[in-house]
C-alpha cells in the first residue's frame, strides 16, 4: 500500500479519516462504556499528554529498550543470515529453527527469557532482539540468495578475492532487502517492546498505558495508544523512504 | 469483411500527463480471405488500432465495421491472439486452447476434442497437459495461435504475435500462419513492425505513419500463394522489402 | 508468466527433499538440549519436558484449555479470512476504497496488535469473546493487505485476454481474478493462520481467562519452567498443524 499521488486521492485520504473521527465521535458518545471515549475527548487527552512531563518520559524509557535491542538483534541477525546465505549447505541444519521461530509465538517465550534474565533494562533489551532477530536472519539470508550470480560470475571472471566479491557485488545486491531486513524487524522490536511491557514489567510507554488502564481514565488510554500508532507507522514511513532512497543508489530490483 | 473509415482516437491523460493522439483518421478495409499486414513504427497505434477492431478499446471518431456492423464489443466472429501470448499460467495446454469454449458454455468433452484436433494440428503433440511455463516461447504461441482457432472466428487479429521470438522459431511460426491460413481461408489482420513479417505474409501491406498513425501507402505484395519457400530470393520479394524499408525509415528520421 | 512457479510452497517452508535434514537437526537439537540441560541447573532437560508433557496430557487441565483455545482460534480465524478476504478483494478492485483507507490501514499495521487490547476491551470485556477478538484482530489485517495486493498485481492482459474471448465480468472474476490472485492469498491465509496463533496465546496470555495462553502465564508466574516449555511444544504443534490444514484448506476451498 504505497502512498499514491494525484489530488483525488488525497482528497480521498481526508475523506476517509473524517469518516473515522466521526464514526468514533458519534460511537463514543452514544456508547455508556466507561472504556469507550469519544474522539474529542481523546483528542483534549492526547494534547494534554503531549503538554505533559510523563509521556515524554516513558517514550524515553520504552525507546532506550527498543534501539538497544535492535541494535542487538541487527549486530547478531544480520552477519547470522548473510553466513546461512552464503554457505547454503550447513544452513539447511539451521532451517527447522528458524522457520520454528519464525512460527512460534515470540510473546510465549518471554516468561522463559524473564525467569532466567531478569526484570532489568538488559532484560528487556534481550526480549526486544528475540522478537527481531528471526526475521532479519530470514530476510538477510533471502537477500544473499537473490543475488544474480551472472554478477558473481562476472567478478570472478576479472579476479575477484572473496573479500572482493562481498564488498564488490554480495553487499550492494543485497543492500536493497537488507533494508527491508531491519525495517521488519524494528517492527517487530517494536512489538517486542509492547509485549515486554504491557504484560511483564510496567515500565515505560507499556506501564503508562496500564496505569492509566487501571484509573479507568480511557481517554488517556486511547491516547497513548494513538502514540504507539504515530511513532511505528512514523518508523516504518521512514524506513520505507531509506529503501527508495538506496535502492536508487544500489542495484536496480523491482 | 473489415471496414475502418476516418478512425480517430486520443489516450485521455490521467491527470499529469497531457491527452495523446495515437489514431490520426485511419482508412483500412479488409475483404473475405484477405491477409492484411499492417506495418507500423514502434508505438505508433497500430495494437491500438487492432484492440478497437477486437472491441477492446472504443474509438472517438469515425466508423469501425464489421460485416458492415459496428463494432461494438468483443465478437464471436473475431479472435486475438497477443504479443505476449496471455496464456493462463494455472491452465494446461488443453484448458488454454478451451478457454474461449469454456467460456461458452462447451461441454467439456467436446471441447477436449476441439482442443486435441488442433493441438495436433499446430504441432504441439505430447503437450497437452503441459503448463506454458513448461514450454518455450515458440510454444505458448502455438498455444495463443489455436485457442484463438478453437473459437472458429471468422477473423484472426494476430498483435505483433511473434515479437518475443528469436528469429528461428519466428520463421517456423511464420510458416504455420501462412500454412493455416492458406487451409482455412479466414481473414487475417497481422500487426507488426517487422518489414520482412509483413511482407512475407500478407497479401496487402497498409504502412501506418509514426503517432498519430494514419495510412502512408497501401501496397498489394502480387506475391503468389501458397508462398513458394523460397520466397526469400524472389526478386518482388526483395524489392517490395526495399521500398518498405525506405518509407519507414523517412518516416521515422523526421 | 512466472507467477504460479513455486506457488505451491507455502513460504518458508523448507523444500520435502530436506525432510530428513530437518528431522536430523531438530533431533540433534534435542540431544544437546538434553546434554547441556544435564549439566546445568537451570534449563530443565527435554527428556523432563516431554514427561510433563505427557503428565499434562493425562490430567485434566490442558485438554480442556487446549479445546478452548482452539475454538477461540477456529472462529477468530475464519470471521477474520472471510472478513479479510472480502474486503482485501474491494480495496483490490476499487482505487476509491483504496485510497480512503489505505493511509489507515497503514498505519493501525504498522504498530503491533497487542496495543489494541484495550480498545478490545471496550468493545467485548473481560471474556472469551474478546480472546476471540485478539485472534481476528492478529489475523484480519495482514490477510486484508495481501489480498489487495494479490487482486492488484493481476495481470492485466489476461483480463483484456478473457474479454476478447467474450468473458462476462462473472467469469473473469472467477476464471480469470481468483486464480491468478490465488498464490498470494495462499500465502496471506497461512501468515494468517501464523499470526491468528501468535493471538491466540498473547491473548490468553494477556487476558488470563482460559485457554494454553493463560495456563503458560499461570506456570511462567510460577518459575515452573518445565512445564511452560511443554506448553510452548504444544504451541508449536498447533501452529504447524494449523499452517498444514489451512494450506490443504484453502486449496481445495480456491480451486474450487
Amino acid at each position: 500500500m504505497s502512498a499514491g499521488a494525484g489530488p483525488r486521492a488525497a482528497v480521498l485520504r481526508l475523506a476517509g479519516g473524517l469518516v473515522i473521527a466521526v464514526a468514533w465521535e458519534v460511537a463514543g458518545r452514544a456508547s455508556t462504556s466507561l472504556l469507550l471515549p469519544s474522539f474529542l475527548e481523546t483528542m483534549r487527552a492526547l494534547a494534554a499528554l503531549l503538554t505533559g512531563g510523563a509521556l515524554w518520559r516513558a517514550l524515553w524509557a520504552s525507546n532506550q529498550t527498543l534501539i538497544a535491542g535492535f541494535a542487538a538483534a541487527t549486530a547478531l541477525g544480520i552477519p547470522l543470515g548473510l553466513a546461512l546465505g552464503r554457505w547454503p549447505n550447513p544452513a539447511r541444519w539451521a532451517d527447522p529453527y528458524l522457520n520454528l521461530l519464525l512460527v512460534v509465538p515470540t510473546t510465549a517465550l518471554v516468561p522463559i527469557l524473564l525467569i532466567v534474565g531478569g526484570a532489568g533494562f538488559a532484560a528487556r533489551a534481550a526480549v526486544v532482539a528475540s522478537f527481531a532477530v528471526p526475521v532479519i536472519v530470514q530476510c538477510a539470508r533471502a537477500a544473499v540468495r537473490q543475488v544474480d550470480p551472472r554478477l558473481l560470475d562476472a567478478a570472478r571472471a576479472f579476479g575477484a578475492t572473496p573479500a572482493q566479491q562481498w564488498r564488490t557485488v554480495r553487499l550492494p545486491a543485497a543492500l536493497p532487502s537488507l533494508l527491508v531486513a531491519a525495517r521488519l524487524g524494528l517492527a517487530r522490536a517494536v512489538e517486542g517492546m509492547v509485549v515486554v511491557e504491557l504484560l511483564l514489567v510496567a515500565v515505560g510507554i507499556g506501564g503508562l498505558l496500564l496505569d492509566f488502564q487501571g484509573r479507568f481514565d480511557a481517554p488517556s488510554v486511547y491516547a497513548v495508544m494513538l502514540v504507539v500508532m504515530a511513532e511505528a507507522a512514523t518508523l516504518t514511513v521512514a524506513g520505507r523512504a531509506l529503501e527508495r532512497r538506496l535502492s536508487h543508489v544500489a542495484v536496480d530490483r523491482d | 469483411m473489415i471496414s475502418i473509415v476516418g478512425c480517430r482516437k486520443t489516450h485521455r491523460g490521467d491527470g499529469r500527463q497531457p491527452p495523446v493522439p495515437v489514431l490520426d483518421g485511419v482508412d483500412l478495409e479488409v475483404r473475405p480471405h484477405e491477409f492484411v499486414a499492417v506495418l507500423g513504427p514502434s508505438g505508433c497505434g497500430k495494437t491500438t488500432l487492432l484492440r478497437i477492431l477486437a472491441g477492446l478499446e472504443g474509438w472517438d471518431s469515425g466508423e469501425v465495421r464489421v460485416h458492415g456492423r459496428p463494432v461494438s464489443g468483443p465478437g464471436t466472429d473475431r479472435a486475438l491472439v497477443f504479443q505476449d501470448f496471455a496464456l493462463l499460467p494455472w491452465a494446461t495446454v488443453t484448458d488454454n486452447i478451451a478457454f474461449g469454449l469454456e467460456l461458452r458454455g462447451v461441454a467439456r468433452a467436446e471441447r477436449t476434442a476441439v482442443a486435441n484436433r488442433l493441438i495436433d494440428r499446430v504441432g504441439l503433440n505430447g503437450f497437452a497437459r503441459h503448463y506454458p511455463h513448461q514450454l518455450s516461447g515458440g510454444m505458448q504461441q502455438r498455444v495463443g495461435l489455436a485457442r484463438a482457432l478453437a473459437v472458429e472466428p471468422e477473423i484472426l487479429l494476430l498483435d505483433e504475435p511473434f515479437g518475443s521470438l528469436d528469429s528461428l522459431t519466428r520463421r517456423g511460426l511464420q510458416e504455420d500462419v501462412l500454412r493455416l491460413h492458406h487451409e482455412t481461408r479466414k481473414t487475417v489482420l497481422l500487426v507488426t513492425h517487422s518489414v520482412d513479417e509483413a511482407a512475407r505474409l500478407g497479401d496487402r501491406v497498409v504502412l501506418l505513419g509514426p503517432r498519430p498513425a494514419r495510412v502512408i501507402e497501401t501496397i498489394e505484395t502480387g506475391l503468389p500463394r501458397p508462398r513458394p519457400d523460397d520466397i526469400g530470393s524472389d526478386r518482388r520479394f526483395v524489392a517490395l522489402k526495399e521500398h518498405l524499408w525506405n518509407r519507414l525509415k523517412a518516416l521515422t528520421s523526421r | 508468466m512466472e507467477s504460479s512457479q513455486g506457488a505451491d510452497q507455502p513460504l518458508g517452508a523448507a523444500a520435502p527433499a530436506d525432510w530428513r535434514t530437518s528431522l536430523t537437526a531438530l533431533a540433534a537439537g534435542a540431544v544437546v538440549w538434553e546434554l547441556t540441560a544435564r549439566l546445568s541447573v537451570a534449563l530443565p532437560p527435554f527428556s523432563v519436558v516431554v514427561g510433563t508433557l505427557i503428565e499434562l496430557l493425562r490430567g485434566d487441565v490442558l485438554l480442556p484449555a487446549l479445546a478452548t483455545s482452539l475454538a477461540s482460534l477456529a472462529v477468530g480465524f475464519s470471521c477474520a479470512a472471510a472478513a479479510g478476504l472480502t474486503l482485501g478483494l474491494v480495496l483490490g478492485r476499487s482505487r476509491t476504497a483504496e485510497h480512503l483507507s489505505d493511509v489507515y490501514l497503514d498505519a493501525v499495521m504498522s504498530a503491533p496488535t497487542l496495543i489494541y487490547v484495550p480498545f478490545l476491551f471496550a468493545l467485548f470485556g473481560v471474556s472469551r469473546a474478546s480472546q476471540v477478538a485478539v485472534v481476528f484482530a492478529y489475523a484480519f489485517f495482514i490477510i486484508v493487505t495481501t489480498t489487495s495486493a494479490a487482486v492488484k498485481q493481476m495481470d492485466r492482459r489476461l483480463i483484456d485476454m478473457a474479454r476478447a474471448f467474450g468473458a462476462t465480468d462473472r467469469q473473469i472474476l472467477w476464471r480469470v481474478a481468483l486464480p491468478a490472485a490465488r498464490p498470494m492469498v495462499l500465502i496471506g491465509l497461512s501468515l494468517g493462520v501464523t499470526r491468528a496463533v501468535k493471538g491466540m496465546v498473547v491473548g490468553e496470555m494477556v487476558i488470563a481467562l482460559s485457554g494454553v495462553g493463560a495456563l503458560l502465564r499461570a506456570s511462567a508466574a510460577r518459575f515452573d519452567l518445565a512445564q511452560t516449555l511443554a506448553l510452548l511444544l504444544v504451541v508449536v504443534i498447533v501452529s504447524a498443524a494449523c499452517n498444514l490444514l489451512v494450506g490443504r484448506a484453502g486449496r481445495a476451498l480456491i480451486d474450487r
